[in-house]
This record gives structure tokens, sequence and C-alpha cells, in this order.
């Protein structure tokens, strides 16, 4: 048994590959939570949904009105999230995306750095909704770091594929071919 | 090596005391919900998202500790961010309805009498006596879940807090005997 | 290991040592037994229930995963299935990091030589103790025997190397099912590994549970990427290190028989098995799950002998009409021995400041304390000292 030596390249190949799987993987699950929290937030606080509907219509209405709009928002966000996790998840695995998804993750990112300002204000001066802002902050620099962080590997990772040359592959190849004879032949060489 | 068998000895003894101390108190707030029910139930949703956010944090911290070393590591800290987020959540809302708390106390036993069940099977054959009472304790945790399905319709937040409740304490008190098990081993030169 | 190398491949190793097939089947029995001696099994008979050295899959699912769970968890399978290799490695990171990292099995470590060290003169159920303890370290290499999702967890990248017969290695990937029902596909590369679990301490992280039986497979040469290496990947060529293992055990055998003056570690009796070399090489690269049968046939080969199948039936039936005088049965001196590995395993992590295996109390400073079932250990220490005693008497007479 030995580790197999096939260069910082290809290791940096690997590192990369399952940092966008992963990346890709807590992007769609961010996406989910945010549905999932916005959807329970309606249902169990129904008191938020109060001041939207002060305008002279039917409150029933109103409320559908409501839920059409909060609805289409958040189906909009999913479905760009899960293109964008998908994508890196199929990228990781090593079919060739256009970058298209790394332009929408950036566009993601840009907006969820955003967002957090707000967030940060009502911490810092509205004492009713303290904990709820340092959970949507938390949750927010969560999703900006998912984002950078798949950017980032994605950029990286097809530089060392660029970098990957056909010589280099083939040594990799033949390290790896070789770790199974090498290891025969070191044990007739101790014998 | 006499201070280390010492020192060996005094850390036991402060964990079996923390231990001791924390499942006493566990127990007393159990009773206590029991004892006051409609007030109880506010302590049923306040423990569960207090255990939310408890989880979230040790997630993290195993993070840091231990897993950021592990490859694909990184997802145990954005599930404990999520975890964290749910907790902090489930604490500002004033009323989680009994269905939600229900289904929590539901799945819990209904796994923990599957796996007993699972259990005794297989301690009845390789002739461990010791079968008939497992399948008990799984017979048991079925009927305490089909009870809980039952509340849902029933709708009753006092037979939720006192099954909730019973929880507690039966952990509470696993706790404290496993904590008094022996576990020094003796080495002879 | 598979059983059939505990079992079979042993008996031919004790057999090509030097033993007879009596003392052969004995030794190999006790190898066996290593991996069914469980507290299921020990309750039944009232044996002593630290002597344990396995666990069955429920009794697993039925510990909890407390620390003193933990610690007993760890006890079992770093002394028996998990050999650690080196209890001072170094390794930059937390000290909870550092302490499971040195638990990482491996063969020709320091715990090596002391398994076989205590295993002299005492019986040919410790020799198969030690022997299922030496078998195991080259299987089970790189994973450790406490639960742990750092260290025992797998992930996507696991390729088998299938040779075609002419030095040529096809790459194939392996894929594992949660399917208890389902044997393992060596055709198909399916294997059958416990359910994914994102705890430290599941129990579905113990071992190499998380790459199904694929290690204790002889013919299997397979690349992976460790959980904990940082993306470096990892080849094991299991023919060849079960072959290793196989030399292994008969110079550790002709050790403890006397025949070898002193151990070494990282030392195979190649000579022993040259004639027989190719036959075994054959056994070991075929490719099947189960190679019972052509070690079974190998060992009738060697001795002239029938190999009885495993049962452990007579011995339960000698261990439990013994009453009081147990400790002289077969079990009785399989479970000394146990008892005394365990605790030697366990005073070496404690010493090595690691905690994961409990406390170990040294005898001679802090007297008796902890688990009673160790201080049988003591009791056969006294009976030794007496013996000694009354034969230094006789020579002076």
């Amino acid at each position: 048994m030995e580790f197999i030596k096939d260069g910082k390249n290809e290791k940096n190949i690997r590192r990369f590959r399952s940092s966008l799987s992963i990346s890709g993987i807590s992007v769609i699950a961010l996406g989910l939570w945010s549905v999932f929290k916005s959807v329970l937030n309606g249902a169990l606080s129904p008191v938020s949904l109060e001041g939207l509907t002060e305008a002279d219509i039917d409150p029933v209405l109103a409320k559908v009105i409501v839920w059409t709009v909060l609805f289409f928002f958040l189906a909009a966000e999913l479905g760009l999230r899960l293109f964008v996790g998908l994508s890196a998840i199929s990228e990781s695995h090593g079919k060739h995306r256009k970058p298209v998804y790394i332009v929408m993750a950036m566009i993601i990112a840009l907006f969820t750095a955003i967002s957090v300002i707000p967030s940060v204000f009502l911490i810092i001066i509205g004492k009713k909704y303290f904990f709820t802002s340092i959970a949507t902050v938390l949750i927010d620099l969560t999703s900006l770091g998912v984002l950078t962080e798949l950017v980032i590997s994605a950029f990286r990772l097809r530089y060392c594929l660029k970098h990957r040359t056909a010589e280099t592959a083939e040594i990799a190849e033949t390290a790896e071919a070789a770790g199974a004879s090498e290891a025969s032949e070191v044990l007739t060489e101790e014998r | 090596m006499q201070a280390a068998g010492e020192e060996a000895e005094t850390v036991t003894k402060f964990r079996r005391i923390g231990i001791f101390l924390t499942s006493l108190l566990v127990i007393a707030l159990a009773i206590f919900m029991m004892v006051v029910p409609k007030t109880g139930y506010q302590y049923v949703t306040a423990i569960l998202s207090f255990m939310l956010i408890f989880y979230g944090i040790r997630r993290v911290v195993y993070y840091f500790t231990l897993a950021r070393r592990m490859v694909g590591g990184r997802l145990i800290l954005y599930l404990g961010l999520i975890v964290l987020d749910l907790g902090i959540f489930t604490a500002t809302l004033s009323f989680i309805p009994l269905p939600y708390v229900m289904l929590y106390l539901l799945a819990g036993y209904a796994f923990a009498g599957a796996v007993d069940l699972m259990r005794a099977s297989e301690a009845k054959r390789y002739q461990n006596p010791v079968w008939k009472f497992i399948l008990g304790k799984g017979v048991a945790n079925i009927l305490i879940a089909i009870f809980c399905l039952v509340l849902i319709f029933v709708n009753s937040t006092t037979a939720a807090v006192y099954v909730f409740a019973a929880g507690l304490i039966y952990s509470s008190i696993i706790r404290i005997v496993s904590a008094m098990r022996k576990t020094a081993v003796v080495y002879i030169q | 290991m598979e059983p059939h190398f505990h079992y079979y491949a042993t008996y031919c190793a004790a057999y090509l040592a030097g033993y007879t097939h009596e003392e052969s089947m004995r030794i190999c029995w006790s190898a066996e037994f290593v991996d069914r001696c469980t507290k299921t099994v020990l309750t039944r008979i009232k044996a002593p229930l630290s002597a344990a050295t396995s666990q069955l899959q429920m009794e697993l699912m039925d510990m909890r995963t407390d620390v003193i769970g933990l610690q007993e968890i760890t006890r079992i399978w770093s002394s028996f299935h998990f050999l650690p290799r080196d209890l001072y490695a170094e390794v930059k990171g937390p000290k909870r990091f550092r302490n499971k990292y040195r638990l990482l099995c491996g063969p020709n470590g320091t715990l090596v030589k002391d398994t076989v060290e205590l295993a002299k003169g005492k019986g040919l159920e410790a020799v198969g103790v030690a022997l299922h303890v030496v078998a195991d370290t080259w299987a089970h290499t790189y994973f450790i025997g406490a639960p742990s999702l750092v260290f025992n967890s797998t992930n996507h990248h696991f390729f088998e190397l299938i040779p075609d017969g002419n030095g040529v290695y096809e790459e194939k990937h392996i894929s594992f099912r949660h399917n208890p029902g389902a044997p393992d596909d060596p055709a198909n590369c399916l294997y059958l590994a416990t359910l994914p679990s994102i705890y430290e301490n599941s129990i579905m992280n113990l071992g190499h549970g998380r790459a199904s039986h694929l290690p204790d497979y002889s013919y299997a040469r397979y690349k992976y990427m460790p959980s904990w290496a940082d993306h470096e990947v990892l080849y094991k060529d299991n023919p060849s290190d079960f072959f290793k293992a196989f030399c292994q055990m008969i110079y550790v055998m002709k050790y403890i028989r006397g025949e070898v003056p002193e151990f070494e570690t990282d030392t195979y009796d190649y000579e022993t098995v040259s004639p027989w070399e190719s036959e075994i090489k054959e056994i070991l690269e075929r490719r099947q799950t189960y190679c019972g049968d052509d070690w079974k046939a190998f060992g009738e080969k060697l001795s002239g002998r029938t190999v009885e199948p495993f049962d452990i039936e007579p011995f339960v039936e000698e261990y439990i009409a013994a009453g009081d005088n147990s400790n002289d049965t077969v079990i009785g001196r399989f479970t000394g021995a146990t008892l005394a590995q365990k605790s030697m395993v366990t005073n070496k992590i404690y010493k090595s400041g690691n905690l994961l295996a409990g406390y170990s109390v040294d005898y001679e400073e802090n007297g008796l304390k902890g688990i009673k079932d160790y201080f049988r250990l003591i009791e056969k220490q006294v009976d030794e000292m007496s013996a000694g005693g009354r034969r230094g008497g006789r020579d002076g007479d």
C-alpha cells in the first residue's frame, strides 16, 4: 500500500472538484432553506402579512396576491440556485459547463451582499427584530461565502485543467498504473 | 503514574457529578411541566428551539475542531449554520402548532421502537435471554408513537406535554445510570 | 481480514510454522473466534463480558455513543482489529484530530511487537488471538478502531484496479450500496457498505464499514481518497499485503515457538512459504468473496488431515460444564488472553496521552481499580508466580 504521487496539479484538481461539488450542494440547500423559512414565516406568523393588507381591497384577495407574488420570487430564486448548484456539481464530476452559471453565481452573491446591509442596520437599531436579524445576517453571510467559494473553485479548477497538459496527464496515468506494478516489483526486490 | 491514576479518578468524578446534576435539573423541569401543562407547552417549544440551536453550535464547533481536515468537511459547517438559523427562527416564533411537536415526538419514538424490535430479533437469534426485555421496550415505544399520532387529532396540549416530559425523565435517568459505569482498566506489567 | 483467512489460512500458516494438526486447529479456532466473541455469546455462557473481542451490529446500535460507550468500542476494535501503528505520530492540527490520527491502523508498528511478545508462553489460544490482530493490521491499514466520520468515511473517489492477465489494470469505479439483503457483486464492482452518517461518533463510521468488506477481500486492488489525507490518493494491493501477512504470521509463530530468538517487525518468513508461493498467490488473486474452500483444500493438502469447519458449541459446552474451573478450558484461556491484550493496548494508548480508549490504572502503583473483569489478570499473575516459586523450591531441593 502507498500514496500515489501524481503531482500537485492533480491533487488540486481533486481538491477544487470536491470544493465545487460541496459549494453546489450548499447553494441548493441554502436556496431550499430560504424558501422553507419564507413559507413557514408566512404560515406561522400571519401578523407579518397584515401590514400588507391595509389597502382598501378584499383581505382574502390581498392575501392571494401577496402569496402569488411571494411564490413567484421564491420560485425564481430557487430556480436560479438550482441552476447554479446543479451546474457546479456537474462540472465537479468532469462535465464541461459554460461559464453562465459562474456569472449567475456572482450576480446572486452581489444581491446577497446588498441584502446584508439592512439586516445589519436592524441589528444596530431595531430591538424588536434583533434575534431574527442576527439569524438573517448569519445565513446571508454563509450564502455569500458559499457562492464566493463556488466561483473561486470554478475558476481555479478550469485553470488547473487547462495546465494539465497531455504530458502531465500521461504522467498521472502512468503513476497510477505504476502504483499497481511497482508494488509487486518492490515485493520481489525486498525478497 | 500515581498522579495520572489520581487525575483519572478526579476527572471521572467531576464528569459524573456534572452529568448527575444536569440530569436532576432536567428531571425537575420535566416534573414542573407535567404539574403545569399549559405553561409546560411553552417550555416544550423553548426546549425544542434550544436543542436545535445547541445542535447547530455543536456542528460548527465540530467543524473547527475536526471536520475542517476532512474531504467535504465544509458541508458540516453549512449544515450547522442552517440548523442554528432554524433554532433561532423557532425561538422567535410565538407559538408552534401542536401537530409539528407531535410529529417530532412520533418520529423519535417510532424510530426507537423499530430499532428495539430489530435488536430483540437479533438477540433471540443468538439465544440471549435479554431479548424479552428489549422486545417489551420496543413495543412500548411503538405504542407511545401511536399515542402521539392519536394526539394530533385529539389536539390535547396537556397530553403532549406529558409525553414530552416523560421522555425527558427517561433519558435523564439513563444518562445517570450510564455515567456511573466503570471505565478504568487495570494494567499489570 | 475475512473469516476464511482467519480460520483456514491461519491453520495453513500454523502448520507451516511447525505446529501439529491439533495445535493448528486450536490456533486457527482462536483466531477465528476473535471475530465471533461478542457480549451476546459471553452472556449466554456467563463468561466475563469485558473479554468481548467483537460486537454484533445490533450490539453496536444498542451502545450509547457517550464518552464511556465510545471508550468501550475503541478498546475492543483498536485492540483486536485496528491495532494502531504509531501512537506518537506527529501531525498538525487540534488535539482532537491528533488523538484520532494516532489510532490509524497499520502493520509493523510497536504495538505489533508488544502483542506478539504478550502471547509468548501463554498457550495456543493466545497465539490465535495475536495472529488475528497481526493479520488485521494488513487488511485494515489507514482505518481506525473508533467511530469517526473524519477518518473512516469514504467518498466518490473509489476505484478498483482489475488485472486483465497481461500486466495491465483496468480501472473501474466502485459503487457502494446499502441493501443488507444483497450480497457483494465483484463482477459489477458493487459492494455493501454501511449507511452514510454525518455524525462523527456514529456506529456507521466505525472501522472500514463505509468501505464495505473490500479491505478484507484478498483479490482486491483499489485506490481511494481517504477523507483525512488532504486529497491524496491511496493505493492498496491486497494480494501483495495478504501474502506478506501470511509470511509474517509464520515468522510470529516461529518466534513464539522459540525458533527465533527475538521478534523484529517488518520481517517475513518467505523461505518456508516458497515451495507453495504460487499456489498461495493463486488463492489470494482469485476473484471471489468466499475463499474458504481453497484455503481448506490447501490446508488439508499440507497436513493430510481434515480441517473441521469452525464450531463453537463443543467449547461452549466444555466451558459451562467446567463451572469454577472454567479458566482452564479453551474459552477460559481465550478470554484470559483477550483481557490481557485489551489491558495492554488500553494502557499503551492511555500512556500516549490519548483518552479515546479510556483510563488505564497501573496495578503496581494504584492497586486494583476499575472494571472487575480485569482483576482476573491479577489472579493469573499470582498463580504464575506461585507456580514459579514451587518450581524454584523443587530445584533447590
